[in-house]
């Protein structure tokens, strides 16, 4: 496969998106405080996921759902924490994702295990700088919706999404008459708005981990996003996004086991007559 | 096993290059693009007028009574309580009672005993929980005007 045509599958289109997200972020960061995590979780994951493939397959392949999976976590953890947390967080998730799989995918989202993991293990602080939260909104919300529609779209992913966002701000504006509003407050605007447009253009939308049909991806958006703020308001736990679409991937799991399929499908590239199997991230 | 037709509805079900949508497709996007608007603009219209605000009030040295007090402290990612214990008109101990934040309280575990150190509730900034650290400083001070004796002014 050339550059060229792997850069329009979804993972390539996904890798320079997050590559450019997280070059403009950290420019505004502070490239010395955000290198670190990122470079030791995405080492991390290509170095264990590049065994394991290895020794499961008998050759060597790129392990570009690694390097996303390193990006994201790298992204999210706050770039305060040492460079060995967003290591364990991303070789959490790789781990995770051969060990713990339904049919030929993975159950759970390898970034989003692996910092829930590590947020209860080491107390993590995310702030996720990834999303831009430094950067002028002028600038960073059309690069991010943008970016992150075009994601959504390009893995048909686009009614997921919009379940997810609509039902996450209705939830909150019902609570928000229900509990003290300054409660929810932090979620209407930056930087948690951020955080949750990063969160569901990127994170929520992996195909091998969410429904592919629209109803399911309506029903699974519902419920990440009622997850989501009832951890939220009852624990105000950091995790709360994370922990909304760990619960739609069991959802997802167990929707697929229960029809007898696997949980993630491949993905078959556009104009390809030969069908190539990806890796489920 | 898988059946052809088992492989054909994986393979249509996940194809990389979305399918161009039609009426009906495009008309549930932008229902579904005009409900998220709606949700978000009621809720930021309902949680602005109250948004969280942190305020540090000035020191309350030698104006308390004995007993354990507790305030909540809010920040724009989430509120603490603290409880401060007063012992012959001075703070005797300060402690993050529950937290409630998005981010973790460890990172200003240092602050508790700067209370006790500087009798009120004035802390350093934390670098990196800079929020945190104002949202406990709140707290402390929410607490400490619950202590300060009747009549005395603060």
């Amino acid at each position: 496969m050339t550059l060229r045509r792997y850069l329009r599958t979804p993972k390539g289109l996904l890798l320079v998106v997050l590559l450019t997200l997280t070059a403009v972020s950290a420019r505004v960061e502070g490239v010395r405080f955000v290198a670190p995590g990122v470079l030791g979780a995405v080492g991390a994951a290509v170095l264990l996921d590049s065994l394991i493939v290895r020794g499961r397959r008998g050759r060597w392949g790129f392990p570009d759902g690694a390097v996303l999976t390193g990006l994201l976590v790298g992204g999210i953890l706050s770039s305060f924490e040492p460079w060995y947390v967003a290591a364990a967080a991303a070789a959490v998730g790789i781990a995770a994702k051969h060990l713990v799989r339904v049919g030929r995918a993975n159950v759970f989202n390898p970034a989003a295990l692996g910092l829930v993991v590590v947020f209860h293990l080491f107390d993590t602080a995310q702030n996720w700088w990834g999303a831009m939260p430094a950067i002028v909104p002028s600038a960073a919300w059309p690069l991010l919706l943008a970016s992150g529609l075009l994601v959504a779209h390009r893995v048909n992913r686009l009614p997921l999404l919009l379940a997810f966002t609509g039902t996450f701000f209705a939830l909150c504006t019902v609570a928000a008459f229900l509990v003290d509003p300054a409660d929810l407050a932090e979620v209407f605007v930056a930087p948690d708005l951020l955080a949750i447009v990063y969160f569901a253009c990127f994170m929520l939308t992996d195909p091998p981990t969410s429904p592919g049909r629209g109803r399911p991806q309506l029903l699974a958006g519902a419920l990440v996003a009622l997850v989501s703020v009832v951890v939220f308001l009852r624990m105000a736990a950091a995790d709360y996004l994370l922990a909304g679409v760990l619960a739609g991937n069991v959802f997802e799991a167990l929707r697929c086991r229960m029809q007898g399929r696997a949980v993630a499908v491949p993905l078959v590239p556009p104009s390809g007559h030969q069908a190539r199997v990806f890796d489920a991230d | 096993m898988a059946t052809p037709h088992n492989v054909a509805d994986r393979l249509s079900s996940t194809r990389v290059s979305p399918r161009r949508p039609g009426r009906p497709g495009a008309i549930a996007v932008a229902a579904g693009v005009a409900f998220t608007l709606a949700a978000f603009a009621a809720g930021f219209v309902r949680t602005a007028p109250t948004r969280a605000t942190t305020t540090v009030r000035p020191s309350h040295r030698g104006l308390y009574r004995d007993g354990s007090f507790t305030g909540w402290g809010r920040s724009p990612h989430g509120r603490i309580l603290a409880t401060v214990v007063i012992r012959r008109g001075r703070i005797a101990s300060a402690e993050i009672t529950t937290c409630r934040m998005r981010y973790p309280c460890s990172m200003i575990a240092a602050l508790p005993p700067q209370v006790v150190a500087r009798q009120g509730p004035e802390v350093d900034i934390v670098s990196g929980a800079t929020q945190s650290g104002e949202a406990f400083s709140s707290a402390v001070s929410q607490a400490l005007a619950q202590a300060v004796r009747d009549g005395r002014q603060p």
